[in-house]
């Protein structure tokens, strides 16, 4: 029966071909919806990475460095960097920029591709994902800002890049000059005692904060994954539906020749997950085809990409369901008489 | 002992009022190693006895054996393992699967059977070659001639060499020159005491019969001549619904109803006929059985033709019409 369903998917090869591609299509979506899915905690390692430090200091009470509504002075923890964080839209090259600002000590060291990490007062490092070149220059308010260093691939919920500006520049822009702080980033690591009226975080509740403002996002993409999967199962499952509608009296035919049913169901769960791992290895050629043209940093996983012929599978089998009813109920009898 | 038999086989379709019932008791035996030929019009039931044989339909009373198998006994899979096994089919309209090539077309069910594949496309190579094909191996069922076609599905039919082969009007789709080929291998199926059982309205397929079955008796002759007088007493049945009968009836005096029994036991007065009025005209026209009784009312005196001589007095026009208003009736009747 295995023959007989690879010869049906030759026979009908324009209509398997046309839900290969649409599935393909499907499939591929659903990859660079994991893309952007992971493209999240991706971009939290990325800056954790870049910031360095072993674990982060807020206000006792917060929920997290990244999210603390509090304000303390720098001098409540003087041996760790003081890190301010904002979210703001910036006017570059007269277009506007949603990016992610922070304020950290001029010596804190920023890996940089281009130029240098160390800022003085009016100099801020930048992803080059903004547009700026070292030796540029951004507007902010009345003042300019000079850019010393270009990050690669730094930016924060979903593509917003990081602009990073000396502690002093930014406390000037948000607390009129106040030295004080929200949170700390600390080289002592997570298991250290924290100063007085702070808490420690460690790496991963820090990446966890971090995360916090897009999980509903992460959540969504996850929905629209499965709702993906879903029409990908409706697709072969249709073609592969209507394939045995065609084939009844093939089936009829089979049954009164003495071929089992669970054989010749065998055969179109066959055809359903040769279409779904076929679609599924198209998807990945179209897939890394659409990343980068999306406006959001894609990461497609390694994992997502391996494992989705095996998803195909299970989502052939599921979509082959259908068709399979018809293949257990065909009847020999219609085998009899003239066509 | 014969290596079929069929025993009282009854199909009936559906129940109540709208029961048919194509099969009505038949009974027959065929011995190994013979053609069998089943005759009969149209819709007498030649199809629906030979997928009763083949294991493809259970019918509502009555027993087949095929040597030891009780083939009415069987269980779902018990006659799946009887359909691979014991039984060839040949199919009216072939029913070739249209993606496969000759050769894979046999292979089906020698591969469904567990036969490994190389063994299976020796084996189909050498079927196709026995029935004349060996040169068209590859060549799907659209490339082939209807003869052609009728051979890979005879071939098909012999995959799993059963011991029993039926064939559902082997030649109905096929020209002159295409039967003969066919004719040819249905007689050679015999050889190694293969029984065979074809059904068939092509009388070219008699002189090759070891045995004929008529699936429908024809009427005896009624003694007397072409035109006869007969007279019936109150409740006497002229005809019974199901038999067969050579005779068209006027009444000359008295009444007649004429009904239709169902299985169920009930039965449809269909008309009440008198004087002048004339019945019974499809059964004898037509080779058909009665549809229906006729039963004298009272005294009855009736005169019977034989349909030449119905035709001969009344025209070929005038019986046209009694078919006409025959079949109107039938159809106001199921409405």
């Amino acid at each position: 029966m295995i023959l007989a369903a690879l010869r049906d998917l030759q026979w009908r090869w324009k209509r398997f071909a046309i839900a290969i591609a649409a599935t393909a299509l499907v499939f591929s979506m659903s990859l660079v919806m994991s893309g952007l899915a992971e493209s999240f905690p991706l971009e939290v390692d990325h800056l954790l990475a870049s910031f360095g430090g072993s674990s982060y200091l807020a206000p006792k009470g917060e929920v997290g460095p990244f999210t603390s509504a509090s304000i303390v002075p720098t001098k409540e923890a003087p041996r760790a960097a003081p890190m301010l964080f904002w979210a703001a839209a910036l006017r570059v090259k007269g277009e506007p920029r949603q990016a992610a600002l922070f304020g950290l000590p001029p010596r804190w060291p920023i890996p940089v591709e281009h130029g240098t990490g160390r800022r003085r007062a009016g100099q801020i490092v930048v992803d080059d994902s903004l547009g700026l070149g070292v030796g540029s220059a951004l507007h902010l308010g009345a003042t300019d800002y000079r850019v010393v260093g270009t990050m690669h691939q730094r930016t924060l919920f979903g593509g917003q890049p990081l602009v990073i500006f000396t502690i002093h520049d930014a406390q000037a822009r948000l607390a009129g000059g106040a030295d004080i702080t929200r949170a700390f980033i600390d080289r002592a690591g997570p298991d250290a005692p924290a100063p007085a009226g702070l808490t420690r975080f460690s790496r991963a509740e820090t990446a966890a904060d971090l995360l916090r403002p897009v999980q509903s996002a992460g959540q969504s993409i996850t929905f629209v994954k499965l709702l993906l999967w879903l029409v990908a199962i409706c697709i072969i499952g249709s073609v592969v539906f209507l394939s045995a509608l065609e084939r009844s009296r093939d089936f009829a035919v089979f049954k009164a020749t003495g071929v089992k049913g669970w054989q010749m169901g065998l055969g179109l769960a066959l055809q359903a997950i040769v279409l779904a791992v076929v679609a599924s290895i198209v998807a990945i050629g179209i897939a890394s085809l659409l990343a980068p043209l999306f406006p959001m940093p894609v990461s497609i996983p390694t994992s997502a990409a391996v494992s989705l012929p095996f998803l195909a599978i299970a989502i052939g089998l599921l979509a082959s369901l259908a068709g399979l009813r018809k293949t257990m109920t065909a009847d020999p009898v219609e085998a009899f008489g003239g066509r | 002992m014969p290596a079929l038999s069929i025993d009282q086989l009854v199909v009936r379709y559906g129940d109540g009022e709208n029961a048919v019932t194509p099969i009505n008791g038949f009974t027959a035996s065929i011995a190994e190693g013979t053609l069998a030929v089943l005759l009969g019009p149209s819709g007498c039931g030649k199809t629906t006895l030979l997928s009763c044989v083949a294991g493809i339909q259970h019918p509502t009373t009555g027993t087949i054996t095929f040597g030891d198998t009780e083939v009415t006994d069987l269980d779902a899979a018990g006659l799946t393992t009887y359909r691979s096994g014991t039984v060839g089919i040949v199919f009216q309209g072939f029913n070739l699967v249209p993606s496969l090539n000759a050769a894979e077309n046999v292979q089906v069910s020698l591969r469904a059977a567990g036969v490994a594949r190389a063994e299976a496309r020796g084996r189909a190579a050498e079927l196709l070659t026995e029935v004349g094909l060996g040169e068209r191996l590859k060549h799907h069922p659209a490339s082939l001639s209807g003869g052609q076609q009728q051979r890979v599905a005879i071939a098909r039919a012999l995959a799993l060499d059963p011991p029993l082969i039926v064939a559902d009007e082997p030649t109905a789709s096929l020209d002159h020159v295409q039967v003969e080929v066919v004719l040819r291998i249905l007689r050679s199926l015999t050889a190694r005491g293969r029984t065979v059982i074809v059904s068939t309205h092509d009388p070219r397929l008699i002189p090759l019969a070891d045995q004929l079955i008529e699936m429908q008796p024809h009427a005896a002759p009624t003694p007397g001549g072409p035109t006869i007088e007969v007279t019936y007493t109150a409740g006497e049945v002229i005809f019974e619904q199901d038999s067969a009968g050579d005779r068209i009836y006027e009444i000359v005096d008295g009444v007649i109803e004429i009904t239709h029994d169902h299985p169920n036991g009930t039965s449809t007065v269909l008309a009440t006929l008198s004087a002048g009025d004339q019945f019974g005209e499809m059964g004898p026209l037509f080779d058909l059985p009665r549809s229906a009784t006729a039963r004298a009312v009272g005294a009855v005196h009736v005169r019977a033709y034989t349909v030449e001589a119905f035709r001969s007095k009344f025209g070929g026009a005038h019986l046209n019409q009694l078919v006409a208003r025959t079949n109107a009736g039938r159809d106001a009747m199921t409405e």
